[in-house]
């Protein structure tokens, strides 16, 4: 309650801010889903052994949208600590779902560290598909929260 | 002035009165809503282990497996977002509001989605208690998306 009432002084709790960046991360992945099809459409995807961009149909579209969301929240539970230099951050924010993938969900999906399993290129493109990921989650989640955290 | 400048003006006057825009509310009701989703297909599983979706003639809860879980939260989120654009309207009776408010996307599902897929209205073409389980199953949604709004909205909405 009292946090609450704080925030009628200095903006938006915590709370908040971890409900506003999970939107913001959703909306993020949803960047991501487009720009695989820029990509594509660019024939960088193909250049780089890609076949084919993330997929739009359902239920597969979700996963990525939803895994946006969650990686919004520890990017909510950070953003009042680095909201001067938020798009730097948010840029950079990119690497921490990329190291999930690179050391974890590659490894047990059988692509082996980085995906390297599927060439240096598939890694290369996993790092560009996924670049706007940070930076939009930052740019809506400034949107949303206005200019006062 | 600008628009963009009407938009700050509107953020720093809903700071001042310690409420939130609507953009906020929405986002905010979006994480809401994947919340009331969540406790949807909690609430199958629940139905499931007491026989009760059996005895409707539903033979498995909703499918934790992936992709397909995420395909609920998702769409929780978005009538969450909804939900957001007057909760504040709803303010005084937000409960009410919340608990009624799955017949918004009960009503999608029986008008819309299910006579898409060949389910015919209300699910009817799979039978009436079909179309009790959906009620059932889905009736956690609003309120829980509420309380979960509330909880993170507080006291000024």
């Amino acid at each position: 309650m009292m946090e609450q009432d704080m925030n009628v002084l200095h903006g938006l709790t915590l709370c908040q801010r971890v409900a506003i960046c999970f939107t913001s991360g959703v909306v993020g992945a949803g960047a991501v889903v487009l720009f695989s099809y820029v990509l594509f459409g660019l024939g960088i995807s193909s250049a780089l052994g890609v076949k084919a961009p993330i997929p739009l149909k359902s239920p597969d579209i979700y996963r990525p949208l939803f895994w946006g969301g969650l990686w919004g929240i520890p990017f909510g539970l950070l953003i009042g600590a680095v909201w001067k230099s938020l798009y730097l951050f948010g840029f950079l924010y990119v690497l921490a779902p990329l190291l999930a993938l690179f050391l974890i969900f590659l490894p047990i999906g059988g692509a082996g560290f980085f995906g390297l399993r599927q060439g240096p290129l598939f890694t290369l493109y996993l790092l560009l598909v996924n670049l706007p990921f940070g930076i939009i989650t930052a740019l809506v989640a400034r949107a949303i929260i206005g200019t006062h955290l | 002035m600008t628009e963009r400048d009407l938009n700050v003006m509107e953020k720093d006057l809903h700071v001042m009165q310690g409420g939130l825009t609507t953009t906020q509310r929405v986002a905010i009701c979006f994480a809401a809503g994947a919340i009331g989703a969540a406790a949807v297909v909690l609430f199958s599983h629940a139905l499931f282990w007491l026989g009760l979706s059996a005895t409707l003639g539903v033979k498995a809860p909703v499918s934790l497996k992936s992709p397909d879980i995420y395909k609920p939260l998702f769409w929780g989120g978005l009538w969450g977002s909804l939900f957001g654009l007057f909760i504040k309207a709803a303010w005084n009776r937000l409960y009410l509001v919340g608990f009624l408010y799955v017949l918004a996307p009960l009503l999608a599902l029986f008008l819309f989605f299910l006579p898409m897929s060949g389910a015919g209205y209300f699910g009817l073409h799979r039978g009436p208690t079909f179309t009790v389980y959906l009620v059932l199953v889905n009736l956690p949604f609003g309120i829980v998306s509420a309380l979960t709004a509330r909880a993170i909205i507080g006291k000024y909405p």
